[in-house]
């Protein structure tokens, strides 16, 4: 078997050439610059930082709260696409417009608005202050950041599924005697769930790796509401380059454990819809 | 993923528009369409509106003369000419580059071509902290080259070339996962027939590529320009934050805060959230423009089939 | 230009799309690749183009080795079967495309003016030159994707399928605006279709082709009357079967070498009686009797096992004769119709 098939355009030399060379030098370099560090420590070396109590306590929070906002964002975002596809009302196109709003805005500007919203005397921390209810410098306020940058996953990968969904389908159900409900429970969900899926995988993938918007909103207390990255910075700034390696290859390996999944998961997707 | 998804809502919305009549017969009862539009508009409304709200009360909070000085200040010029920089230099690169994987990948068949585009995607799956430590790695005094690089008087982390790098690898992938399923879609066909009419590569590919993707490529090109200048965590880790030096805009925003002038911080966050919105504006217009493109072809098959 | 393909073959992985095909094609001719989608007739087509390369063989174009020619030098006009037009482009820019891209030779720009306008209404679509792709129908596609393969005086015309996604109507009617261009042109042009009635009406003469072979090469009339193959026989315009009994069945016309066999008749050579007393005649009962316009096509099963057979009988004819579903008739091939095989002969089945 040849490498590839023929083909009379020409370029394909220079294009894989310039490509190989760019993803080489910027992305398979770094990488390996990373892994050759951490493996200059020794195994007994590594695991002492990724075990930490320290460590640990920020894993639990970075991948407690990501799942958590991510099933948020796999719900609300299931409503959003939902109402965003089916029906018409005024603002639609603003709302669908605002949806990757959370993408294009820097997330050091998230990170402040969301501080400024929800400490105590932001406007609605204000409101629930008296209520003993507290978001800013907890971890409900690193939810709350992390819901806010995941927000057009579900919705975005939601929209063409729903849009391109037989309307035949729903009528035979109907005809069939179904309610609206039952309707959408057996014959319009099971159609959704490739995408929801990797909705919610993209969601949880980003909010794992998120910094940006959550080091505002979450007041950083070690033990309490210091996230992953957050802890890699912190190693970093104390000049402690073997303790963030470690950590970064712990994230590393959990980022591309998601990524196959995700391509699975949208695999899975294609070869359903085909 | 999300901008692939994207960039196929123009069409989604004219589907949506073609079912009107089908999904008139089995829909839901009015109130409860109402509950759900309230619903969802008011998480939306919550998450996305009222930051925004938030960030331009807070920047005019103490009147239009303060938020001038704030933006006008030498150290937020400084900042915004950086931002620009890395911007200009880091978009045409990644378009570039675009370009190239998009031709190898989308216009020839090979092995390992899934691969590949798997491959583009990674900066997307990397925490942007661990992409910054990545480039000190490589590039710090610590770091591979960083010895090298230091006995030729060169600086790559803590200064403008390290901020540049970071941004090309946290917004690599725009431009490329745009083009790619686009220009796999439209085969190979048009360029076969320019060759066949005589006209040399580089002419077929400015004559009848480019223009064919030219909708995609700008949409790539601004979503990777927004997350260039919007970039944080990456550029955080290699920047050194030295005041008026190293200082992107949002990067600016961060010191601000945590010195307290949260006004000067609120209305330097406000040009970026105008930045953002101008994004979304661009996109909503680039979307719209291919949607109806796709509609007139669209109309013109049905005309021909009735 | 004079067209010669010596031994050519080609496989996509282990798939064998041309199997040393060899084939001439004089310049100035209109040739018809004919076969069933598989048959390796497009992939010959793109050969000849110089958008693929052959295995092994070799093409020679006025002589000439085409090996080192790229396809641009080839100055073959390629019409593609979904016309490939460039989309961003008028009507006017599509086909002055190859004037302006051409390097070395390029022309003044009131020349190209000039001679896209001549396309223009060789095409008959003067004022549609402004229109974009997307706002032109199938047939106007067509016309325009062929005055850009023509508009740079190519040596020859290769034609994909060019009216393979046309309806029925459009089709007609520009097969034969084809055929008049040709003789006005008297560009040396290859087509490819899977349309026998097309290949019959359009083309000089005939490549038909089958598995990656070629199976006859002739003249519309040749290929039709003559069929070099069973296949051939079935694939241009349908067959019934006979099957031919020994010597002592009092069987058909047939060669003495042949014991048995099977002949091969067109459906409108098929002769029914109401009465067996016709020499080789085959008993049969009809199956059903479907009336299409000019003709009725009556399905008969052989009593005596058999493949089902296949008549037409004009009307005049069928009123005549008058038969009903159920009934018993008699076949047999008119009087030096029928072409015969031996068993071991592959049946042909298309």
């Amino acid at each position: 078997m040849r490498f590839r098939e023929h083909s009379v355009l020409p370029g394909f030399g220079l294009a894989m050439g310039v490509t190989l060379a760019y993803l080489g030098l910027l992305v398979a370099l770094p990488l390996s610059a990373t892994l050759l560090r951490a493996s200059t420590m020794s195994w007994a070396e590594f695991w002492r930082t990724v075990s930490s109590p320290r460590a640990v306590a920020s894993y639990r929070l970075s991948f407690g709260l990501s799942l958590a906002a991510a099933l948020i964002n796999a719900i609300f975002g299931l409503l959003v696409a939902w109402v965003l596809v089916r029906y018409r009302f005024p603002g639609r196109r603003l709302a669908d417009a605002l949806v990757d709003l959370p993408f294009a805005l820097p997330t050091s500007v998230a990170g402040i608005a969301l501080t400024g919203l929800y400490s105590p005397t932001g406007w609605i921390g204000r409101l629930l202050e008296p209520a003993g209810v507290r978001i800013a410098f907890t971890p409900l306020g690193v939810l709350v950041a992390l819901v806010f940058i995941g927000i057009p996953f579900t919705v975005r990968m939601l929209q063409p599924v729903l849009a391109d969904l037989d309307p035949e389908i729903e009528e035979a159900a109907a005809a069939l005697g179904a309610g609206r409900w039952m309707t959408f429970w057996g014959a319009i969900l099971p159609g959704l769930w490739p995408a929801l899926l990797t909705g919610f995988a993209l969601a949880f993938a980003r909010a794992v790796g998120e910094y940006g918007s959550v080091v505002f909103i979450s007041g950083n207390m070690p033990m309490k509401t210091e996230i992953t990255p957050l802890l890699i910075v912190t190693k970093l700034e104390q000049y402690d380059y073997a303790g963030a390696t470690a950590l970064a290859v712990a994230m590393l390996a959990i980022s591309f454990v998601l990524l196959f999944l995700i391509n699975l998961l949208q695999w899975w997707g294609r070869r359903r819809h085909a | 993923m999300l901008e692939k998804t994207a960039s196929t809502k123009g069409t989604t919305d004219r589907r949506a528009a073609n079912r009107g009549i089908a999904a008139a017969a089995v829909t839901e009862p009015r109130w409860v369409q109402a509950v759900l539009i309230s619903t969802a508009m008011s998480f939306l409304g919550l998450f996305l509106v009222l930051p925004l709200v938030v960030v331009f009360s807070g920047a005019l909070r103490e009147g239009v003369r303060s938020y001038m000085q704030a933006i006008t200040d030498p150290v937020a010029r400084a900042a915004i000419r950086l931002t620009l920089t890395v911007a200009a230099v880091a978009v045409p690169l990644n378009v570039a580059f675009g370009l190239a994987a998009a031709w190898a990948i989308g216009k020839f068949r090979f092995h390992g071509r899934e691969v590949l585009t798997t491959l583009i995607e990674v900066p997307f799956s990397v925490s942007p902290v661990v992409a910054g430590l990545m480039y000190v790695l490589v590039f710090g005094r610590q770091g591979w080259l960083g010895g090298w690089l230091e006995a030729h008087g060169l600086r790559i982390i803590f200064a403008t070339p390290g901020i540049i790098l970071a941004t090309i690898f946290v917004t690599l992938p725009f431009v490329a996962r745009e083009l790619i399923p686009l220009m796999r879609e439209q085969g190979t066909e048009e360029e076969e027939a320019a060759i066949t009419l005589g006209a040399d590569g580089w002419t077929t590919f400015r004559r009848v590529t480019l223009p064919n993707i030219r909708w995609g490529l700008l949409y790539g090109a601004v979503l990777c320009a927004a997350r260039a200048m919007g970039e944080f965590g990456a550029v955080s880790v290699v920047s050194g934050h030295i005041r008026g030096v190293t200082n992107t805009m949002t990067l600016h925003v961060e010191i601000l805060y945590n010195e307290y002038q949260g006004t000067a911080a609120f209305a330097v966050a406000s040009l970026l959230s105008l930045l953002a919105l101008l994004t979304l504006a661009a996109k909503s217009v680039i979307e719209w423009r291919t949607a109806r493109a796709d509609d007139r072809s669209a109309e013109a098959q049905g005309k021909e089939e009735a | 230009m004079k067209i010669e393909v010596r031994g050519i073959t080609k496989r996509f992985g282990r798939f064998v799309a041309l199997d040393n095909v060899t084939l001439e094609v004089a310049s100035g001719e209109l040739v018809a690749l004919l076969g069933p989608s598989g048959c390796g007739k497009t992939t010959l087509l793109r050969i000849l183009s110089g958008l693929e390369f052959a295995d092994a063989g070799s093409i020679l174009l006025d002589g000439v080795d085409a090996a080192g020619e790229t396809v641009g030098g080839r100055r073959v006009g390629f019409v593609f079967q979904h016309y490939a037009l460039f989309r961003h482009m008028t009507v006017f820019e599509n086909i002055a495309f190859g004037l302006r891209a051409r390097r070395g030779h390029r022309l003044a720009r009131m020349e190209i003016a000039g001679r896209v306008n001549r396309l223009l209404g060789l095409i008959k679509m003067e004022n549609l030159a402004d229109r974009y792709p997307a706002q032109l129908s199938g047939g106007q596609r067509q016309r325009v994707a062929l005055a850009r393969a023509l508009a740079v005086e190519p040596r020859a015309l290769l034609l994909d399928e060019p009216f393979g996604a046309l309806d029925a109507n459009v089709r007609k009617e520009l097969r034969r605006w084809l055929r008049r261009l040709h003789d006005e042109l008297h560009v040396t042009s290859v087509f490819v279709t899977h349309d026998v009635e097309e290949a019959l009406e359009v083309a000089d003469r005939i490549v038909v082709m089958r598995g990656g072979r070629v199976e006859q090469v002739g003249r519309p009339d040749e290929v039709y009357e003559q069929p070099a193959s069973p296949f051939v026989f079935r694939f241009l315009g349908g067959a019934a079967v006979f099957p031919m009994r020994g010597p002592a069945g009092e069987a058909m016309e047939q060669p003495p070498s042949q014991k048995a066999g099977w002949a091969l008749v067109r459906p409108h050579d098929v002769e029914l009686f109401r009465t067996g007393d016709v020499a080789g005649a085959v008993e049969a009962l009809v199956e059903c009797v479907q009336p299409i316009g000019a003709i009725v096509r009556i399905v008969l099963r052989p009593t005596a096992s058999g493949e089902a057979i296949e008549a037409e009988l004009s009307r005049p004819r069928f009123r005549e004769l008058g038969p009903r579903q159920g009934e018993r008739l008699f076949a047999r091939p008119a009087d030096g119709r029928a072409m015969t095989w031996p068993v071991g002969a592959r049946s042909g089945a298309v």
